[in-house]
């Protein structure tokens, strides 16, 4: 069974279409990397998983469990970070345990406190005197302490600085490793993806335009320096410029081509590729 | 749930401490004060009506708004509960709250009432269903418009000014509108039948407001409310300024220029020719037309002096129960005209007064009651005494004498004629109608007088026969009586205070001989306690030990914003000795209280020891 599968979904805000006939699959226990840029419909995603929107068409299951009436015993199965949390400002991190921990039967009390002292979050003081950095920590341990099977993050980091981005990016590998939880996170930033994703996907205006482990996209997707009258053979599709995609087999037979360099590419250069144009990886 | 419950408890726990605490306290002040409202549950619906809106306001305010606006409801909607039970724990918690707290207030009127009134259980029973449809109107009121977000100060404005303007209308009162009607009066005293459609239909609006707003919050998924819930942009608060400021305009001139049809005397003689008036039949129909021809013959003459194109009609009604030099305007909610009322067929009618009473009233009418404004209000009273008067040397003498006594009076306090320009109203209410209206005589004519006829005539017009619109502009384009006063070439305020300081005295001296026989009775007013926590004001005339002249005892209890009493709501005890008002009074209670009494001398009602005072 698959932790997340979305088959054709679309929606819509008023008159942008958000997403357009988005398909994706995450599975159990991965660490799954959703990348795309801004607007290109991440946070619809997870809040259509989260059960805060529904989709104008299109099924979504989400542990094996369709979303379209998303009940509560579901729900209390997922934990959810978002980019910005807004917790109750009077709020201390202890009652902000206490209050969530009383909507979830599966609340680890013990857990959470050894979560807020892992992640450094101080309990007494009230959620308005804490850093975003601090607050998104805590938004974490809220969203593990219930042992959820599915941890969706919306840009969880967008708001921190690199050191802190990067302690909260260990710290969520050191923590999906000892729980297996699945672990679903949106970003733009190319690099947390690649350092934290054991799979990604892509999407771009509403659709996803690549799926699958980081290795293999860049098996499939290389630059060819080459001569401007240079054209590849069948099996080989550009993707922008001198960037194409073709089956990892296919690069030998290009680079034994006259005149003809396949270069590997980091995920940035991929990503870039995907982000100006519309093709779709098959 | 229960968290949920807890966690609404523990946040708005000091504004609900705050709010039953100030709820308490009104209701113990009422209590208090029960005896004066006459009955205990009298005091109990005041404190409904007062506060049951205003705390369903704070709890949807603090339950609803604080919760969007902060954006909180992101952070609850991530939460295994579903939205539409967030919203109905909310809704619930704020409505039980508040019956819970206007239950408390009930129970306690019914403990302090116990054995004051007569608490059957069906009385009780109505009462609480009244009060509980009312409660529920508008908590769900509150709760829909709070989730309206940054519109709900528009929403609210838009609620009120419609209320405002139905009731202003005249053609209903919503007093009597079901909502309303559960809590007025007839709540405290209806003992046998429960208003069944006023109920029903204020349930039922309650109802419709609670489905509307659970379909708001929850249809797109709640991203409406969460959209309403942002910060208005600057464009967007010009454009609700903008169309508040137009909406209360709009309604304004539309009430302005609503045709209201005449008023229509069935019973009447009518002026033969000039502009119409009608006179009410009190006594031998040819009287009755001789006064309707005056009237008419005198708005001719205004309308020429003013240069007026036309004039509306007026209507002079009988009123027997009236005295002779005493005069009334009706107010017509639903009909245009002047309609004036006096004593035709008394003895003592003092027809040359009811003329300029008319004149004056007339002229009220046209402006709007712009020239009844105190800084302007002694031209308007002069200008129609001297329009009747002008042409009758016996009226301009009586009118003199009773300027000079009138002048007497008022010198004999401090800043007699600085008053009389600035202060009129005040002076017209310690001299009574017929002084004041001689001494605003006395100052219009001298005016007359020393600026010439013509520029008189410019300077009345200019204050007293503008026609303002009747709409928010009014207020604009009003130029204020010290520019209309340097236009004309009139004297300044300043000027106009010593050059009346100086004929007042002059007027004394030069009839000195006839007010010297005037005689001035000594007159005050005591309040004494009574067994109780009443006091009861006891009036004094002349000496202790002997009998005076019939005079009539003035009075009338004052809110704390009542400008000019009119004359109709003046209590009145006539009375030959010293004696006790026939009412009691609280502590504290603002009390204007007067003897007048008829002076043959000067031929009308002399008003002597007017003030407006405390109970203590």
């Amino acid at each position: 069974m698959n932790a997340v599968e979305l088959e054709s979904v679309t929606h819509r805000y008023g008159k942008v279409q958000a997403l357009d006939g988005l398909s994706l699959t995450v599975r159990q226990g991965e660490m799954f990397g959703f990348l795309g840029r801004n607007g290109a419909g991440k946070t619809t995603t997870l809040k259509l998983l989260m059960g805060l929107l529904r989709p104008d068409s299109g099924n979504i299951a989400v542990l094996g469990r369709s979303v379209k009436r998303m009940p509560s015993s579901l729900k209390q199965r997922i934990g959810y970070v978002c980019q910005e949390p807004n917790f109750y400002p009077w709020m201390t991190a202890d009652q902000l345990g206490a209050f969530v921990g009383s909507f979830y039967p599966t609340w680890d009390a013990p857990e959470f406190q050894r979560l807020l002292r892992m992640l450094d979050v101080p309990r007494d003081r009230r959620a308005s005197e804490m850093s975003g950095g601090t607050r998104t920590k805590l938004g974490l341990a809220l969203a593990l302490a219930p042992r959820p099977a599915l941890l969706l993050l919306d840009e969880p980091t967008a708001g921190l600085d690199p050191v802190a981005r990067r302690e909260f990016n260990d710290q969520l590998q050191a923590l999906q490793r000892e729980q297996g939880t699945t672990v679903m996170f949106s970003s733009h930033l190319v690099g947390e993806v690649e350092q934290l994703a054991q799979r990604v996907g892509i999407v771009q205006n509403g659709t996803c335009r690549f799926e699958g482990e980081v290795g293999a996209l860049r098996a499939r997707v290389r630059r060819i320096g080459a001569d401007a009258d240079f054209t590849p053979g069948d099996g080989f599709a550009r993707l922008r410029g001198d960037i194409w995609q073709a089956e990892p087999a296919l690069w030998e037979q290009a680079g034994s081509l006259p005149g003809a360099v396949v270069e590997t590419l980091s995920l940035e250069d991929i990503f870039l590729a995907f982000a100006r144009t519309d093709s779709v990886l098959a | 749930m229960r968290a949920l419950f807890y966690k609404e408890l523990r946040e708005h726990r000091w504004v609900l401490l705050a709010m039953l605490l100030l709820l308490a306290l009104g209701q113990a002040l009422m209590l208090k004060g029960a005896r004066m409202l006459g009955s205990p549950m009298a005091a109990f619906q005041q404190i409904l009506t007062a506060m049951a809106p205003l705390m369903a306001l704070v709890l949807a305010n603090r339950l609803v708004v604080r919760e969007y606006m902060g954006r909180t409801q992101l952070f609850l909607e991530t939460l295994p509960v579903s939205r539409n039970q967030v919203l109905a724990i909310k809704w619930l918690l704020g409505m039980t709250l508040l019956l819970l707290a206007m239950a408390a207030c009930f129970g306690a009127t019914l403990f302090f009432a116990r054995g004051k009134v007569v608490l059957t259980p069906h009385y009780v029973a109505l009462v609480a269903i009244r009060s509980a449809s009312f409660v529920f109107l508008c908590y769900a009121l509150a709760f829909a418009v709070g989730l309206t977000g940054r519109y709900r100060y528009f929403i609210w404005s838009v609620l009120l000014v419609c209320i405002i303007t139905a009731n202003s209308s005249g053609q209903t009162d919503i007093a009597n509108w079901p909502p309303f009607y559960l809590v007025q009066e007839s709540m405290v005293y209806e003992r046998i039948n429960l208003p069944l459609s006023a109920v029903l239909i204020t349930c039922a609006i309650a109802a419709a407001l609670v489905v509307a707003t659970f379909a708001l919050a929850l249809s797109t998924e709640g991203s409406l409310v969460v959209a309403l819930s942002r910060r208005m942009s600057p464009r967007e608060q010009s454009a609700v300024t903008i169309s508040s400021l137009v909406l209360v305009m709009a309604i304004s001139i539309i009430e302005a220029r609503k045709p209201k049809p005449p008023f229509k005397l069935a019973h009447a003689v009518r002026s033969t020719s000039g502009p119409a008036v009608a006179v009410g039949i009190a006594g031998p129909a040819a009287q009755a037309r001789q006064l309707a021809d005056v009237l008419s013959s005198d708005l001719a003459r205004m309308q020429a002096f003013l240069g007026l194109r036309s004039v509306p009609a007026l209507t002079a009604l009988p009123d027997d129960a009236l005295d002779g030099d005493a005069f009334q305007r009706a107010v017509l909610p639903n009909a245009d005209g002047v309609v004036v009322r006096a004593s035709f067929t008394n003895s003592a009618f003092d027809r040359e007064g009811f003329r300029a009473y008319a004149l004056a009233s007339w002229m009220q009418w046209h402006s709007r009651g712009a020239a009844a404004e105190e800084s302007r209000r002694w031209l308007l009273d002069g200008a129609a005494q001297w329009l009747v008067a002008r042409d009758l040397p016996q009226q301009q003498e009586k009118l003199a004498l009773r300027a000079a006594f009138a002048a007497r009076l008022l010198q004999a306090g401090p800043d007699g004629a600085r008053r009389a320009v600035h202060e009129w109203l005040g002076v017209r209410e310690e001299l009574g109608p017929c002084l004041a209206d001689a001494l605003a005589w006395r100052m219009a004519a001298s005016l007359a007088q020393q600026m010439g006829e013509p520029r008189f005539q410019a300077l009345s017009r200019s204050l007293l026969a503008e026609r303002p619109p009747g709409d928010a502009r009014a207020s604009l384009l009003d130029p204020g009586v010290g520019q209309l006063l340097a236009q004309a070439g009139a004297p300044d305020q300043a000027m106009l205070t010593q050059q009346f300081d100086r004929l007042f005295g002059a007027e004394q001296a030069r009839l000195a001989g006839t007010l010297g026989r005037i005689v001035i009775p000594r007159t005050s007013f005591t309040a004494q306690r009574m067994a109780g926590k009443a006091f009861e004001v006891h009036y004094q005339v002349g000496s202790s030990a002997g009998d005076v002249a019939p005079f009539s005892v003035l009075y009338a209890a004052l809110g704390p914003w009542d400008g000019e009493i009119p004359a109709e709501t003046l209590a009145r005890v006539d009375s030959v000795r010293s004696g006790v008002l026939p009412a009691s009074f609280a502590r504290g209670t603002r009390l204007f209280t007067a003897v007048e009494r008829r002076e043959a001398l000067l031929g009308c009602s002399v008003r002597l020891a007017a003030r407006r005072w405390d109970v203590q």
